[in-house]
Formats: structure tokens, sequence, C-alpha cells
């Protein structure tokens, strides 16, 4: 069944429809919340907002145009929503951290040592990077269709893409020489 | 190679996206020294989660499920005082509409019909006593001005 049939059937209200779109996404959807968000809670999370905004907005989907596209889009508006939301509290906590206790900056240095070289790698990046990295490499789109789903330009998808291998290769080159050093 | 660094430069001074793409697509994209500086396709899949890493996702469309039912009752529950409001502000408009009407059909009568009966007064008591009664009328007017006062 197509995605524009599986759309028909569960704007007619078939509730198993909507499941094959949830068992059909959730994978795509999961991969690319992980490597934009870095842990699982949040990308769960973005994921379940995700499916709650399409179901209840299917409606107003168009289509004749690309579910993948219009589902991306929701999904990487709510990574970004959601690592907004992520930023203001850390800052708030920070302020808290600096007033009250020394623990809690021992307890976050810790955890950001464990994280894997990888992840680091992929945290010096922008959300945006991220994104425009996740859907060039993972799901082989182009500047134009990066352009469409994270509703901005051809040029500046391309320039974001291009920023963030930049940026990438010269961090692989750091870690390859520290680690060849270490 | 001096190509690439005067390419690299001005892409790091061109403030507009326009201009660095205009530069990337010229330039960049098809320069092999530039391209070595830009990680790989496989370099970026080696980094990211892939499909097959993501793991048990089992557990995700009963949350979605539930998170539904939620919210669609949460719609209803929305729904309800909207209509209330509606049905509200649709009655009072009706309750102030034959307010005004009653009261202006109490009060201001049929005025045609006042105009018909001649208006009199035969007399006026002050202090539940018949009064004295003056009436005035200024020259070229229609209006009557009566004066009474009391009678001791």
């Amino acid at each position: 069944m197509s995605d524009q049939q599986l759309i028909s059937s569960c704007l007619e209200g078939e509730a198993e429809a909507f499941k094959e779109m949830v068992d059909r996404y959730k994978t795509k959807a999961m991969a690319l919340a992980l490597n934009v968000l870095g842990n699982r809670e949040d990308a769960e999370d973005a994921c379940q907002e995700t499916f709650i905004r399409v179901y209840f907005n299917l409606d107003k989907f168009d289509l004749q145009g690309s579910f993948r596209n219009w589902f991306y889009t929701i999904l990487s508006n709510r990574c970004l929503d959601l690592l907004r939301k992520r930023r203001r509290f850390f800052s708030f906590f920070k302020k808290m951290k600096a007033e009250y206790s020394d623990r809690a900056s021992v307890q976050s240095s810790s955890s950001s040592e464990s994280q894997p070289l990888t992840q680091n790698i992929l945290q010096g990046l922008s959300p945006k990077e991220r994104v425009v990295l996740c859907l060039w490499a993972s799901e082989g789109y182009s500047g134009v269709e990066i352009g469409r789903v994270m509703k901005c330009s051809p040029s500046t998808a391309r320039v974001l893409l291009f920023k963030a291998r930049k940026k990438i290769k010269n961090k692989m080159e750091k870690a390859n020489v520290s680690l060849s050093n270490g | 190679m001096f190509r690439c660094r005067m390419v690299n430069f001005l892409f790091s001074i061109i403030p507009l996206r326009i201009g660095q793409d205009f530069l990337l697509r010229k330039h960049i994209r098809n320069c092999a020294s530039c391209q070595e500086n830009l990680a790989s396709l496989e370099e970026i899949k080696s980094l990211l989660i892939q499909e097959a890493e993501v793991g048990d996702l089992e557990g995700l469309w009963p949350k979605v499920e539930v998170q539904l039912a939620k919210e669609e009752r949460k719609e209803k529950v929305f729904c309800l005082p909207r209509w209330g409001w509606a049905v509200g502000a649709a009655g009072l408009l009706v309750a102030i509409i034959l307010g005004v009407w009653l009261f202006w059909s109490d009060y201001f009568g049929k005025p045609s019909e006042q105009l018909d009966r001649p208006f009199q007064i035969k007399y006026i008591r002050v202090h539940d006593k018949p009064a004295r009664a003056y009436l005035f009328q200024p020259q070229d007017s229609n209006m009557i001005i009566i004066w009474a006062e009391e009678n001791i």
C-alpha cells in the first residue's frame, strides 16, 4: 500500500492504517531523532509527538506532495523545538548550579566525558546542521529536497551541509591526531 | 591550490548564503582538493546511528495509541466549553434584545398614540396639599414650564 493510500484510509478513520504508517516510519524517525537529539529518551518523545501531530494534521496534508518530506518536516521541527527547550532549561540549570553547588557540575562533566567519540563529533554541529547531515547521508536527499523539508532555500541547505561536512572532517582529523598521540 | 585557498577565504568572508552557495557550485563541488577537506558520505554514515542500530521500537505504538486517546479526549473537553460559550453568548444576546424591546414598549409605548391623546394636568399637589401653579411659555416656543409652589 502506498503512503497516499494509507493516508486516505487514515482519513476514513481506519486505526489499523495509522498503525501501519507508524510501523513504516518509526525506524527512520527514531534514527533521525537519535542523531539530532543525541539521547534515546528525547528521541522517543520527539517521535511520539511527531506521530500525534501527523495524525491530527493529516487532513491538511496535500495528497499530491511527498508524505516522507512532510513527515520529516514535522519531525525535524519537533527535534529542533526540543533542543531549544533543552537549551533554555540548561541555561537556567547552569545559573542554579553556579549559585548552589559544585556537585552537579562534577556529575555533568563526568557524563560528557562518558559520551562516545562519534556523539561528541555530532554534538559539535548546530542542530540544523545535524538535521541536514542526517537527511543527506541517511535518506540520500539533495539540497533541493533538504530545502523543502527544512523550509529553507536549497542554497541554505547546501551551505549548511558543506559546513557540517567540513566541521566533521576537522573534528575527525583532530580526534585521529589525539588518538594516535595518546 | 591558490584558487582553492582563495575560494575558501571568500567563502568565510561572504555573509550571504547565496554567495556561499555560488562558490560551492562553481568550485568546491567539482574540486578534488576541496572535497578532501570534507567528510565523505561513508565517513558520515559511520558516525550516524543507522536504522538497523535503532533497536527495539515495539513500545512506541502503544505509547502513541495512549497519547492519541488522551489528545482526542482533550479535544472533546475543549469543544464543550467552546460550545458552552457560544450558547451562553447567544442566550445573553437574545435576553438583551428581549429586555430592550420590553423596556421600550413599556416606557415609551407607541408615540403616535400618545400624541393623539391631549395632555392635561388637573391639579398639582405639594406635600399632599393643593399647590399654587404657574405656567410659563417662552415666546416662539412650544415648551411649557410649570412652576408649583406650596400653598401656605
